[in-house]
C-alpha cells in the first residue's frame, strides 16, 4: 500500500505534530505510515482521510500484489 | 478520569503495600529470616517504585498537556501493535529457552528444576490455548 499523506501534508503546510494532533496519535506513528513501514487501521486511516478532505482510497493507494 | 489520576492512585496503592510489608518485617515474627530478607526486600522495593510513581504522577497532574501526549503514546493503535508484537516474540522465546532448560535440567540429573520448568511449560501451553479459543470466539 502507498501513502499519499507526506505529498498531501506538504501541500496544505502541515507538520508531522499538527497532523498527529488532529488524528490523535502521536508524530512517530506519521513517520512511519509516510514511510510505508505501519499500514494503519480502518479508523486511522478514515481520520487522516477526513482532515485532508478526501476518501481513503484518494489517500492510500492499494496495489495488487 | 485522567490518566495522572489513575496513575497517582496505582502508585498510592503499590506504597501503601510496601508500607503494610514495612509494618509486617518490622513488628511480625516470622520464622528463618524472612523478617530481615524477604518481607524488607518487597517493602523497600515497593515503598521505592510506589514514592517515585506518586512524584512522577504530582507533576503530571500540574502538567495536563504532557499526561495527554504520555496517555495517547500508550494508548494508540500503532502502540498496542508493537505492544502485541513484543508479548508474542517474548512467549515464543520463553517457550524455547523454557523446553531447552527442562531438557538441559533433565539431562544434568536437577529433576526438581526439571519437572518445575516442564510444569510452567505445560501451565503456559494450557493458557495459550484457553486464551485461542476465547478471542476466536470473541473475533
Amino acid at each position: 500500500m502507498v501513502s499519499r499523506i507526506q505529498e498531501l501534508r506538504k501541500e496544505k503546510r502541515m507538520t508531522q505534530e499538527e497532523l498527529a494532533t488532529l488524528c490523535k496519535v502521536t508524530r512517530q506513528t506519521i513517520i512511519s505510515l509516510e514511510n510505508g513501514r505501519y499500514s494503519p487501521s480502518i479508523f486511522l486511516a478514515h481520520k487522516i482521510a477526513k482532515v485532508f478532505g478526501l476518501s481513503i482510497e484518494q489517500v492510500f493507494i492499494f496495489e495488487e500484489e | 478520569m485522567d490518566y495522572a489520576r489513575k496513575t497517582l492512585i496505582f502508585f498510592s496503592i503499590f506504597t501503601g503495600v510496601g508500607v503494610i510489608a514495612l509494618l509486617a518485617a518490622l513488628f511480625v515474627h516470622l520464622p528463618d529470616g524472612y523478617r530481615m530478607g524477604f518481607i524488607s526486600g518487597i517493602a523497600g522495593g515497593f515503598i521505592c517504585t510506589g514514592t517515585i510513581g506518586i512524584i512522577i504522577s504530582a507533576l503530571l497532574m500540574k502538567n495536563p498537556k504532557r499526561a495527554a501526549e504520555i496517555e495517547l503514546g500508550k494508548n494508540e493503535e500503532r502502540t498496542q501493535l508493537i505492544r502485541m508484537k513484543i508479548n508474542s516474540a517474548i512467549y515464543r522465546v520463553m517457550l524455547y529457552l523454557e523446553s531447552l532448560g527442562t531438557l538441559v535440567a533433565g539431562l544434568s540429573g536437577y529433576k526438581e528444576l526439571s519437572i518445575t520448568l516442564a510444569a510452567l511449560l505445560i501451565v503456559q501451553v494450557i493458557l495459550y490455548i484457553g486464551f485461542l479459543s476465547y478471542y476466536a470466539k470473541k473475533y
